[in-house]
């Protein structure tokens, strides 16, 4: 059964693309979503909350369309923009008092339990609030609306790692109920190596990847190796050649050889290793190898 | 119940979950017909995902270590002695053959392994 | 009593003017383009403001300083205001685009919610004018000793002229009504060749009113209509026209909305 069903979408900004985007969220699974900057992740976010139109396409909300079912659905989803989208001139207990009386679900309860756990102040505009506690706080009232979809748009940067935990806990313990679903784009893969069960990669308007998280991780090897043949090669996924060796992604999932270190990737050296091209790190000496260092006294 | 997970390992989290569940069931810590926890608690709790969580509940329950009821949860099923000893030797047979393995890469006697058991196991 | 209350605060069309209310003062929305058209909006304030104040030589040569420069000042800030709430209506996202409200409700509160703030901000903007005008005469007063400004302070149109007053609100829906469909417009350099077009119409606009209200003077180059709007031979009857008018460019920017945040499969 599927949360959120995206088929076809293109969105048209002119200078950039969204090109047929076909995305099934299941429902009662977290699905993370990784891209470079820019690369449509926001604007993925914002046409499924309906704040950006779009040239073609369909998004089934729980199985229902949008356009006969316009006050369900936005009552039924709920979204952490990249930015408040509201104004940030007001104090939160306006905001709250606004919330409540659109919201016929907003928990009172757990918004009071919430703001005093993330020691956000009460009598403080919200434009006084750094930039990771606007972040909680617009999390906070996604999570008191009681969605049963929750999208967010990088919850968790400009947070920091105590908090950062205490966020990725919040979202475990709403995806308790099972009929919940939740879309997850960030740049800290940590937390998606950790919560998230389906991983979708996006490059250029484009999703490149849309795969379970363990299907990922158990198909995928991240190699190190000192030298490189011509049939590790052909198996390999953005090779990386470092001052001692290479680093490369392989399906292979027996590679074995002599001097070689063979481990599961996390989603980071996937999604470094997907979208960069077969190269070297960037920066420094490393194109060199450790003779023509010792040979320069670089070492 | 206690669980533990690292991320270093190399090994897959559902399959540290699931042998830690089936070492705690076969070492008669968890009784038959003790409940457990929820998927969702379990990935709440551990900090892993839903699918982990489940996968490793799924295979429990097909390797006949845990049985589910519908609407009411996870328990521990019957274990005879006879299948917990068979599951412990063939745990070991499995790991000395990761340990053949290792050693013929690494142009090891065979003799040497041999040794090293007895060694070990004090004869 | 209480519940009464409670029902008549907690419906959609409140919600719907506490949010705008909420997110009328957002700055951080302000991004690229959408800071040119302010930029447009407010050279547009300021070349109406300055039109007005130049070109203020009432045909009974009645407007004094005092008062032109409020009008000039009231004009301007009208025009500013509500072109750009109505051309910033649709900045997404928004909690007014969020919240569940079906989009009928929506196009209508809109217009509803700048009708009432509309009514109220000019009242405030002429009592507050009044006050200052009023100020201005003490000051004089200790001053001179004169009275005659006291006289001059009563017969002000920046004080309060029903008429005035009610031509200031229905240019505030009209310039809105206008703004809200301007921003339906995708063409950004339409958008602004629009947002000058409003301005222009309304100086022909102005232009006409006082011609017409200088009867018999001849032509009068002068914009100053608010000032001069009570010396329109039946004044009422025009300002039911630009009423009328007002009106008419209201519903047409609520159909406008509606035919276009009609939530469509794309």
């Amino acid at each position: 059964m599927e949360g959120l069903k995206i088929t076809g979408l293109v969105v048209d900004y002119g200078t950039f693309k969204l090109d047929s985007i076909d995305l099934n969220l299941k429902k009662g699974c977290i699905t993370g979503l990784v891209g470079r900057n820019g690369c449509g992740k926001s604007t993925l976010i914002k046409t499924i909350m309906r704040q950006q139109d779009a040239v073609a396409g369909q998004i089934l909300y729980n199985g229902k369309k949008f356009a006969e079912n316009e006050v369900e659905v936005l009552n039924s989803i709920a979204c952490v923009f990249d930015a408040p989208h509201f104004n940030i001139m007001a104090k939160p207990k306006r905001i709250y008092s606004l919330y409540k009386s659109i919201y016929k679900k907003f928990d009172s309860e757990l918004y009071e339990k919430l703001m005093k756990k993330f020691k956000l102040p009460d009598n403080l505009r919200i434009g006084k609030y750094s930039f990771g506690m606007q972040k909680k706080y617009c999390l906070i009232l996604a999570l008191c609306q009681r969605p049963e979809i929750l999208i967010l748009d990088e919850p968790t940067s400009g947070i920091d790692p105590f908090d950062r935990n205490e966020v990725v806990g919040l979202i475990q313990e709403y995806m308790l109920d099972e009929n919940n679903t939740v879309l997850f784009s960030t740049h800290i893969t940590e937390d998606l190596d950790k919560i998230a069960d389906y991983i979708v990669i996006m490059e250029n308007g484009k999703i490149t990847l849309d795969e379970e998280k363990n299907a990922l991780t158990g198909n995928y090897r991240i190699v190190q190796c000192a030298d490189i043949n011509d049939e590790m090669r052909s198996n390999a996924i953005g090779i990386k050649k470092g001052m001692f060796g290479y680093t490369f992604l392989t399906k292979n999932k027996n590679v074995t050889g002599s001097g070689m270190q063979v481990k599961i990737p996390t989603i980071e050296e996937i999604f470094v290793h997907m979208l960069g091209e077969n190269g070297t790190y960037s920066g420094g000496n490393q194109n060199l190898s450790y003779k023509e260092l010792q040979n320069r006294g670089g070492l | 119940m206690h669980i533990v997970i690292s991320y270093e390992s190399g090994i897959p989290i559902y399959e540290q979950i699931k042998s830690q569940i089936r070492g705690e069931i076969l070492s008669g810590k968890l009784a038959e017909g003790a409940m457990l926890p929820s998927i969702r608690m379990l990935a709440k709790e551990l900090r892993i995902g839903i699918i982990t969580a489940k996968r490793a509940y799924d295979d429990l329950c097909a390797e006949g270590f845990l049985y589910s009821v519908q609407g009411k949860g996870l328990f521990v099923s019957k274990i005879n002695k006879q299948k917990a000893d068979s599951f412990a030797v063939n745990e070991i047979r499995a790991k000395i053959k990761e340990v053949a393995a290792f050693a013929e890469l690494n142009s090891v006697d065979v003799k040497i392994i041999k040794e090293i058991i007895n060694e070990i196991l004090g004869e | 009593m209480k519940s009464v209350l409670h029902k008549f605060i907690h419906n959609d069309f409140f919600n719907y003017l506490r949010m705008s209310a909420i997110y009328s003062k957002t700055s951080t929305a302000v991004k690229g383009k959408e800071f040119a058209e302010i930029i447009i909006i407010i050279i547009n304030a300021i070349m109406t403001a300055v039109f007005v104040s130049m070109l203020s030589s009432g045909p009974g040569g009645k407007s004094g300083v005092v008062e032109t420069s409020f009008e000039a000042f009231i004009f301007a800030i009208v025009f500013g205001v509500s072109l750009s709430m109505g051309i910033n209506r649709r900045k997404k996202p928004s909690i007014m685009y969020v919240a569940p409200i079906s989009f009928i409700k929506r196009a209508l509160f809109a217009h509803l919610s700048c009708i009432i703030f509309a009514t109220f901000f000019i009242v405030f903007l002429f009592a507050f004018s009044a006050l200052f005008n009023f100020l201005f005469c003490l000051i004089i007063l200790a001053a001179t000793g004169k009275w005659e400004f006291f006289h001059n302070f009563i017969f002000s149109t920046a004080g309060a002229d029903g008429s005035g007053i009610m031509f200031c609100i229905f240019l505030f829906f009209i310039i809105f009504g206008s703004g809200v469909s301007i921003s339906y417009i995708k063409k950004f350099s339409l958008r602004c060749v629009f947002m000058f077009a409003v301005n222009i119409a309304l100086f022909a606009l102005s232009l006409i009113l006082v011609n017409v209200a200088a009867e018999g003077h001849g032509f009068v180059a002068n914009w100053n209509v608010v000032a001069v709007f009570n010396e329109l031979p039946k004044s009422w009857l025009w300002l039911a026209g630009v009423g009328a008018v007002a009106l008419g460019i209201c519903a047409v920017s609520v159909i406008f909305s509606i035919k276009s945040e009609k939530p469509k499969e794309f």
